[in-house]
């Protein structure tokens, strides 16, 4: 079989169709329709010589965890979530590319498989089966986000919180921004949750509730180019902890995502040249590029 | 892009600069098509490095990763929205490692976490 190098004029049309399909698949929240989906299981389980299961539907993992906690999660298919690879091999063989029969017969159950199902755990008399979300939401760049909600939910009220891909919990997402309490950033360990926190606060207020220490306008740009880039500034947020005198942080511009980041350094840190020292564990290194 | 003696990368928390393979580091065996050089402990989104053939990693005895490699290599993120891909050049041995920060409750420093 001669390899495919180049896809024809139609066949780019095709995939941009087939690519918003299945993302349409992996997205979807239409509840699932008990026989198409028993039907697909079943012709599964006939596939490794096993009769058909005793099925047991659940509106979330979360219900299912609480009513059967002796059940073991770990051997799970994702249904619709993993419809990436299905949609992969089935693009290929629709283009041209040849399985053999009895693959390609599988592959086709596997795609129907995606379409019709949520997550679902299989065993030797009884498969469990997870309802759909009766909810989704997703940024501009497919990321789950919700800024005022949930945004994952399941229809038992179980769901997860996202600011932009990131898991977070339910009070940064329901709290408003004027009323967030700079004591959980403080206490946060997640790098991710806590720049998703400082965009919410907002950089600018977080910084003047203390003083500038130190600014990258300080140094020559020929030789800290990347400080320039990332606007590295150091500031003093001592107020923020009663008994400190000095607790400086380095604000600094993440260079893929154009958000801030607010981390903290050691007191020892009197200016950037230390503190972006300490952050590279004592090493004097110059910055040739970041992402 | 060049990078010389004590210039660094920085791929998020992730730094990748200039090493000395150790005489104790043992060469990794590889079976997927990448190494995850700075795992993500709640999202996932690891910092990986892509491996072809002349690209060889090693492992020292702390836990410390190096990257010897013939051909040029990606540092990239599993999801690419929080960090875009940067290219580590040929014919070098990488270490990498991660940025430190300052927990101010237990003075101490701790590795950058994501």
């Amino acid at each position: 079989m001669e390899k495919i190098n180049t896809l024809t004029a139609e066949q780019e049309i095709f995939l941009k169709d087939f690519y918003q399909k299945n993302l349409n698949v992996g997205r979807s929240i239409v509840p699932i329709d008990h026989e198409k989906a028993e039907n697909v299981i079943t012709n599964l389980y006939k596939h490794i010589g096993l009769n058909k299961p005793n099925f047991h539907y659940f509106r979330s993992a979360f219900e299912l965890i609480k009513k059967h906690p002796e059940v073991k999660l770990d051997n799970y298919f994702g249904g619709q979530q993993w419809v990436y690879w299905k949609a992969f091999y089935t693009f290929c063989e629709t283009i041209g590319v040849k399985y053999e029969k009895e693959n390609s017969e599988l592959l086709s159950l596997w795609m129907t498989e995606a379409e019709n199902l949520h997550w679902w755990f299989p065993y030797e008399n009884d498969c469990i089966i997870i309802e759909r979300p009766i909810k989704l939401s997703v940024n501009e760049g497919g990321f789950l986000h919700c800024e005022n909600d949930k945004a994952i939910e399941y229809s038992d009220g179980w769901g997860m919180y996202y600011l932009n891909g990131v898991k977070v919990n339910e009070y940064l997402v329901m709290t408003p921004s004027e009323y967030l309490d700079i004591n959980v950033f403080l206490t946060e360990t997640n790098a991710d949750v806590k720049a998703e926190f400082v965009r919410k606060y907002g950089v600018e207020r977080m910084a003047h509730l203390g003083k500038m220490v130190d600014s990258y306008d300080k140094y020559p740009k020929k030789t800290h180019s990347w400080w320039h880039k990332s606007q590295y500034e150091l500031w003093d947020l001592s107020v923020l902890f009663p008994g400190l005198v000095y607790q400086p942080y380095v604000k600094m511009l993440n260079q893929t995502t154009g958000i801030w980041h607010m981390e903290a350094v050691s007191p020892a840190c009197q200016d950037l040249q230390t503190a972006i020292k300490e952050r590279f564990g004592g090493r004097e290194m110059k910055i040739i590029n970041i992402a | 892009m060049k990078i010389n003696k004590n210039e660094v990368i920085l791929h998020g928390e992730c730094m990748v600069f200039l090493s000395k393979l150790p005489s104790d580091a043992k060469k990794m065996s590889i079976n997927n098509n990448f190494v995850i050089v700075a795992p993500s402990e709640t999202t996932g989104n690891h910092h990986v490095v892509d491996v072809h053939p002349g690209v060889d990693f090693f492992e020292g005895i702390n836990g410390t990763l190096y990257m010897q490699n013939s051909v040029d290599t990606v540092i990239r993120c599993v999801i690419e929205s929080r960090h875009t891909e940067i290219v580590l050049p040929a014919g070098n041995t990488y270490e990498f490692g991660s940025q430190m920060e300052y927990d101010p409750f237990a003075a101490r420093l701790q590795k950058v976490r994501d």
